[in-house]
């Protein structure tokens, strides 16, 4: 007989899911209780080489209430349902909206989208998980509050809580995002709310400002976790400086890259160029200007000689770092002069400013990146190869010249085994980089599909063997990496979870935490 | 919303950025009376960035002309280009405004990614989401349909491959369906003209549709990593092609089975959770070349 539902809890009887959904119904109302095959299936479809059915949903809650989502909380305990939070869910590359497992139901808190309170003094926000930038960027633009924000790629249709919380990036001074959230409310998996430093004080009016309350910091427990479901989220917002000049910086040559994080380290260290400045590969920027196919056609990675010929063809580096100062005019004159003097030291580098690049794609897409507005052009990588297949590789790499060439060396190498490019770009951190590797395949190609997993799989375990840890990974690896990081972390994770969902309601599998 | 959505769309309506092609216009949603095949769901093609649009046009009002007798007109267009890089918000009111109205869409796989999300944030309903190459990398199959559909009722595999065997030489077909099915007479289905049929019941219903290759063949060429025990169905006479109008191509003949899909004309349906069509043949067609590298996304969804 068949089911009416397209997948199952694991463990779960129909009959008791029957009960649970009836339960939920009566939360919710009916219309956000989402079973049937076409409203479900926008959670479902990913980019990772397994089959989507592997992460297909039982069912989608949209809750709008902190309440509402006790209540979800309880009725998940009593019937032992799991959940799968989503903010706005444009985890792309990580495994988009879908869950980890099989039969979870997809919590979706998209209609829990208000804009609780923008303060243009001391310049900080507090959302809920709907909240897409997007929606802030109009609000502040709406109210001339002279703030700007840092997204990430997917700048306009993603969120805030969502991106920080699984510790996204952006490309402002405020890129590292989770370095300026302050304050969270977190519903627990035992309908507790909690409100993380300041928060916790009745009456405190420095839950926004103050980051770390009274004894242990609690909000990092709650990135890449299941410990909790985060309701209201602060963060910090960047006052508009009163100029702004972004540039970029084009190498010729793949060994340039210890030249040039040699030079950007001290740059990036003492504040001179203060935004997360991107080193990246020319088949990272290709896709804004030229499809694959252009260049190549048979099996097997693009060689160097088409890439070459990509990047003249193009007015592309092989390696092109994007940057920005901002301040006051003036500020922003002595600091050039100091950016321009280190990179011409050794006569490789060709310096661009929006004078020279025009209406670039590539240049005008990174500006707008660096200033925080809305553009969504960076998923033009989706179109290089065609064909749907996408997964982050996303190791870290020390701020240092041979590290960044080591890495991207055998991420390449690696990658060429399996036939597919080396699409990577570098984001400097303040001390680190995270060397972003967009392995694209087709995944309507079942043997390039199998060579994408395998080759995924073989980045891990040869980077883990070198040291390199992964920050970030698709819900499909989450184990792997997890296990890379050692048995005492992993057992302190699980003890967590154990003490704060006992019978692991929230997202079990997430980070390979259950 | 925002002015620059308000003005976006108004745009659109009016005929700017967003083309209505044929009539009667983008503003008032069509209303198609039922035809003799079945109901037909009031509904607009949607284009996105791809280089193959006026080609899927032509198929598309192929399968409206077959299917409403070429009374209603043309199929309503609406163009898209590069709106939904910079503004996504604005192509999500503009879905919403008419409703409830059946939109049939494609994009490039950027574009994909982000229509698949503005689906979802405004309640959509995605009934059939397909990915289509015809990829110059690979020599045993080159033109591949992947699609994941709500349930079989709206499965466009069947049609399209009964149009293709008759001028395509290899390609495949897979459709997953997410509903599981509810079984049922098999005395209903019928056997597919050129195709061999067979089934494999060891764990989900799947039905694999073989034209020039075994079975074991074709299950490698899917990427199924289970090697099923594919038992013959069928001994009668096949159902023979489908009445369709000359179509030149692959991409015509998508597109004329996508649109009667989501019409709502009735097709034979399946009880299998997943469907493949195979078929490599030495034939050899010169109309395969000319979309040599062409690859974009379908979809079928409701609003």
């Amino acid at each position: 007989m068949a089911s009416k539902y397209i997948a199952l809890p694991k463990g779960v009887s129909e009959t008791v899911f029957d009960t649970a959904i009836s339960r939920f119904r009566e939360i919710l109302g009916d219309t956000a209780v989402l079973t049937n095959a076409e409203q479900l299936a926008p959670y479902i479809k990913t980019m990772m080489p397994v089959p989507d059915a592997d992460h297909a949903p039982s069912a989608a809650l949209l809750a709008t209430t902190v309440e509402q989502i006790q209540k979800i909380v309880a009725i998940c305990n009593q019937y032992k349902v799991p959940i799968w939070t989503i903010s706005t869910g444009k985890n792309f590359g990580y495994g988009s909206a879908a869950p980890v497992e099989r039969g979870q139901v997809v919590l979706d808190l998209k209609r829990m989208n208000r804009i609780l309170e923008v303060d243009k003094d001391l310049a900080y926000a507090l959302v809920e998980p709907g909240v897409t930038y997007q929606q802030l960027y109009d609000y502040i633009d709406e109210h001339q509050l002279g703030l700007w924000l840092s997204v990430p790629a997917p700048s306009a249709i993603a969120g805030p809580v969502g991106n920080t919380l699984d510790r996204g990036v952006g490309y402002t001074p405020y890129g590292e995002h989770f370095l300026f959230a302050c304050g969270m409310e977190v519903v627990l998996a035992n309908g507790e709310v909690l409100r993380t430093g300041m928060g916790s004080m009745p009456n405190s009016n420095t839950w926004q400002v103050f980051k770390w309350g009274y004894g242990p910091y609690l909000d990092g427990i709650f990135t890449q976790s299941n410990y909790g479901i985060v309701t209201k989220f602060g963060f910090w917002l960047m006052p508009a400086p009163p100029a702004y000049k972004p540039f970029v910086i084009q190498y010729e040559h793949e060994e340039d890259i210890v030249e040039i994080v040699e030079t950007i380290r001290p740059l990036r260290i003492s504040g001179v160029i203060p935004n997360a400045i991107v080193i990246a590969h020319a088949l990272y920027e290709a896709p804004v200007k030229a499809r694959r196919s252009d260049y190549v056609s048979g099996p097997g990675a693009i060689p160097d000689e088409a890439v070459r010929k990509i990047s003249k063809d193009h007015k592309l580096g092989i390696w092109n770092v994007y940057a920005a100062l901002y301040g006051t005019q003036e500020q922003i004159d002595v600091n050039w002069q100091i950016v321009t003097q280190a990179f011409k030291q050794s006569g490789k580098a060709k310096i661009l400013t929006e004078q020279e690049m025009g209406d670039d794609p590539a240049f005008n897409y990174r500006a707008k990146l660096m200033r925080g507005d809305m553009t969504l052009t960076e998923f033009s990588l989706y179109n290089w190869r065609g064909g749907g297949g996408s997964m982050w590789f996303a190791p870290v790499s020390q701020a240092r010249g041979s590290e960044t060439l080591k890495q991207m060396a055998l991420t390449k190498q690696i990658l060429a085994k399996y036939g597919l490019d080396y699409s990577g770009e570098f984001i400097v951190g303040m001390r680190d980089m995270h060397h972003i590797v967009d392995v694209l395949y087709d995944k309507t190609d079942p043997a390039q599909t199998q060579a994408a997993y395998q080759c995924f799989d073989e980045l891990l375990t040869v980077f883990s063997a070198q040291g390199y840890g992964t920050y970030r990974v698709n819900t499909a690896f989450m184990d792997k990496v997890a296990e890379t990081y050692g048995p005492v972390q992993r057992k302190i994770h699980k003890t967590l979870k154990d003490a704060l969902d006992p019978n692991g309601i929230l997202a079990p599998g997430k980070s390979g935490i259950r | 919303m925002d002015k620059t959505r308000r003005n976006l769309i108004k745009g659109m309506l009016t005929g700017g950025t967003l083309l209505a092609l044929g009539v009667p216009g983008m503003a008032p949603a069509i209303i198609v009376n039922p035809v003799a095949s079945g109901s037909v769901h009031p509904s607009r093609l949607l284009l996105g960035n791809t280089p193959i649009s006026e080609v899927f046009i032509k198929g598309a009002n192929a399968a409206w002309a077959a299917h409403t007798h070429s009374q209603q007109g043309l199929l309503p267009i609406a163009k898209l280009e590069d709106i939904l890089f910079d503004n996504p918000a604005g192509t999500a009111d503009l879905l919403r405004q008419p409703r409830p109205l059946r939109w049939i869409a494609i994009t490039d796989e950027a574009h994909a990614a982000i229509l698949t999300e503005l689906i979802r944030n405004i309640d959509g309903r995605l009934l059939a989401l397909g990915f289509h190459i015809y990829s110059a990398n690979d020599a045993l199959i080159p033109l591949r349909h992947r699609w994941t559909t709500a349930s079989p009722a709206y499965s466009v595999g069947e049609k399209l491959a009964t149009m293709l065997i008759q001028n395509q030489p290899q390609f495949s077909i897979v459709e997953n369906f997410l509903e599981k099915p509810v079984v049922r007479n098999e005395d209903e289905a019928l056997p597919i003209a050129g195709f061999s049929a067979y089934r494999s019941t060891e764990q989900d219903v799947r039905d694999l549709h073989c034209a020039g290759l075994p079975p074991s063949e074709a299950n490698v060429l899917i990427g199924e990593k289970t090697a099923h025990s594919w038992q013959p169905r069928f001994s009668g006479t096949s159902s023979g092609g489908p009445d369709v109008p000359k179509l030149e191509n692959w991409v015509e003949m998508t597109s004329f089975a996508l649109v009667t899909t989501a019409l709502g004309i009735n097709s034979h349906q399946t009880s299998c959770t997943s469907r493949a069509f195979v078929c490599r043949s030495n034939q050899r067609n010169l109309h395969t070349e000319v979309f040599a590298g062409t690859h974009f996304v379908s979809f079928i969804f409701d609003v």
